[in-house]
């Protein structure tokens, strides 16, 4: 096809975005940066055209379709034209680490078992937003070859489009100009401390839960849904500290990381997001559950709007910009930032825990998908991830993990079973 | 449809024990059912291994070439000495240490430093043949590299056992103090001297102390908590 004048050569390679930068760097024999979204149908999948599906909806997220490098001073994406990816049957242990010359380059996975679709996705191409956009749009096609009409909107893309530029921006640079950068956490937190798993292992336990069972119980301690998940999650992990006995109590933090889409505008699938910390501090005194519910209340309200993120997004991206550090050559850089996240960033939490909040589908694909389950993956030291998602009536609630003992599981869905919530629970292990 | 009777949970019906806490799941009415599909697959997946082949071959060639090359010019050209020996055995020598673990997962470490033991003294061999002096090659190259070989090996499975760095630590003092005491002896003996202890006395006596310090800070736990206090990060 003759190209339109002025129409600019195909982008065929991308930088790393802020946050995409740490997870190569982080990159172990036995570790990943790598989440998993998965899809539960009505109907078993049928593989040929689930792959008929990926190969059509693939290029139209070109940020995906592509392979890490590694530069003089920072690694970068680049496009991906090897054959792939294939889809694969299930494995009994999701999110296990992605060499990045393994799978033909591909920094994605797409699995099938029974009904379950499920995409694993490295976290350096995007973030669970991102991912869901392909995931869906794949859903959609997957469900047009089955015969059925399935129209574009919400998070299904057309595929016969041109990718808009702006899916494939980093959006932290467009936003990173506060004049003031908040300091980020410093303290340590409490650590959780397991019995590891042997290589390859990864502990799943899915709660499925009614949503609107948690919105009155949220509604009840005049909470949000995830103020109050987060509240119960600081609560089992009180508990599980005065179990321990420890000499000395540390502070409790979550790592939860917060869609920066809901505030600043942006049509990026790349990774756009930024951490907040909810806490409590025993050492301060005794907390009862109500009282964590209002810490946890006051902390989201006064700190996930678009100042304080705007400020955090500028923290981030003053290191990343900072002449003198994007003149040190790579090797360097990941030996820092490794030492770095071990001794600080690991540190500051205790566990992460992400809520995507309710996921929304075009009408003519509800009567195919049961529901979505998300995994955070692999955390990088012996703790717990959690991750919740909601669809239709169906809040389910995902714990991964490596370690062998599931205290910290059991304390949170018990508790929610004390609130008069109705628990079922599925699991790998 | 079964309940885990200390958690309070619905379990998933393949689930045999509750996830939470492993209470056995027990359902009198479903104990004749045969296996039913799993939630879960039993596969366990593998990472791919990475294909390094072709790097591996790529340096090969490259040494190969440059090998074969040195000798052809060495033979027909430059002909005064035998010195593509030198190029010859340099070129084992990074073949030794570069392909093997490209062509081999997870070799162990072990084995890798052995086999470059091996090929260091294979090169001073050469160095010998080069020079037409096996003299040196035999009093002093060929035992301080396998002196420095059974050090390093020792060494390596130390490290793999123990996971204490102090013992590490404590490793490295000792066998620095045994090759300077190795090198000065076969030195000594090299020369056709009496052997005695010079400089290497004062290695072993500088090692000997660190060494002890450390031992004793191993051995008492109170110490070893103040240190770890003190010097935390």
């Amino acid at each position: 096809m003759k190209k339109a004048k002025g129409e600019k050569e195909e982008k065929n390679w991308y930088r790393l975005d802020l946050s995409a930068i740490v997870f190569p760097t982080l990159q172990r024999q036995d570790f990943s940066s790598v989440y998993r979204l998965s899809a539960l149908l009505k109907e078993d999948v049928v593989p040929d055209k689930l792959q008929l599906a990926l190969d059509r909806v693939l290029p139209r997220f070109p940020s995906y379709k592509v392979a890490i490098r590694t530069g003089v001073f920072w690694r970068y994406l680049e496009t991906n034209k090897r054959p792939g990816p294939f889809v694969q049957e299930d494995i009994k242990n999701p999110c296990m680490p992605m060499p990045f010359r393994a799978n033909n380059r591909y920094l994605v996975r797409l699995y099938y078992y029974g009904k379950r679709v499920s995409l694993e996705v490295h976290h350096s191409l995007g973030d669970g937003t991102g991912g869901m956009y392909l995931l869906h749009t794949l859903l959609a096609e997957y469900l047009r070859l089955q015969g059925h009409p399935i129209t574009l909107g919400q998070m299904v893309k057309d595929i016969n489009e041109k990718p808009d530029p702006e899916e494939t921006e980093d959006a932290y640079i467009r936003y990173a100009n506060a004049e003031v950068r908040p300091d980020r956490p410093k303290e340590k937190a409490y650590l959780i401390r397991g019995t590891a798993e042997p290589f390859y292992t990864l502990n799943m336990i899915i709660g499925i839960l009614s949503a609107r069972e948690v919105y009155q119980v949220a509604k009840h301690y005049n909470a949000s849904v995830t103020e109050y998940l987060n509240s119960v999650m600081l609560y089992a992990l009180l508990q599980k500290q005065e179990q321990e006995k420890p000499k000395k109590k540390r502070p409790i933090a979550i790592a939860m990381p917060v869609n920066l889409r809901r505030f600043f505008p942006t049509k990026s699938l790349r990774n756009f997001i930024s951490m907040v910390y909810p806490g409590i501090d025993p050492r301060l005194g005794t907390y009862t559950f109500e009282e964590i519910v209002t810490q946890v209340h006051h902390y989201m309200r006064y700190y996930i709007n678009n100042k304080f993120l705007r400020g955090d997004i500028t923290t981030n991206a003053a290191t990343q910009q900072n002449p003198l550090i994007r003149i040190i050559p790579l090797f360097i850089k990941d030996r820092v930032v490794r030492q770095f996240y071990k001794m600080v960033q690991d540190k500051s939490s205790t566990v992460g825990l992400t809520n995507m909040g309710v996921l929304q589908v075009p009408e003519n694909m509800i009567p195919w998908i049961e529901r979505f389950d998300i995994c955070m993956g692999q955390p990088f030291s012996r703790r717990t991830n959690c991750s919740i998602v909601t669809y239709q009536d169906q809040m389910t609630i995902t714990f991964a993990s490596s370690i062998y003992e599931s205290d910290v599981e059991r304390l949170f869905f018990t508790k929610l079973v004390k609130d008069g919530i109705h628990v079922k629970l599925e699991s790998n292990r | 449809m079964s309940y885990c009777v200390n958690c309070g949970v619905e379990l998933d019906r393949a689930v045999k024990k509750c996830p939470l806490c492993r209470t056995p799941v027990i359902n009198p009415n479903e104990l004749q059912k045969e296996k039913e599909n799993t939630t879960f697959p039993e596969k366990i997946g593998t990472v791919e291994p990475v294909k390094r082949k072709d790097f591996a071959i790529l340096i090969s060639v490259i040494l190969a070439c440059t090998a074969v090359s040195c000798v052809l010019l060495n033979y027909f050209i430059w002909t005064p000495n035998k010195w593509s020996l030198l190029v010859v055995g340099f070129c084992g020598i990074l073949w030794v240490a570069s392909v093997p673990p490209l062509l081999k997962e997870n070799m162990k470490l072990r084995v890798l430093t052995l086999i470059n033991g091996i090929m260091v003294c294979i090169y001073l061999a050469l160095i010998g043949m080069f020079t037409d002096s096996f003299d040196w090659v035999l009093e002093l190259g060929m035992p301080i590299a396998l002196i420095v070989l059974i050090l390093t090996e020792i060494f390596l499975s130390i490290a793999k056992h123990m996971k204490s760095i102090l013992v590490r630590i404590i490793t490295i003092f000792t066998e620095i103090a045994v090759l300077c005491i190795a090198i000065e002896l076969l030195i000594e003996h090299a020369n056709l001297q009496k052997l005695a202890l010079h400089w290497s006395s004062i290695v072993l006596t500088v090692c000997g102390v660190i060494v002890i310090a450390l031992i004793t800070m191993l051995s008492r736990r109170r110490m070893r908590n103040e240190i770890q206090r003190r010097f935390h990060l």
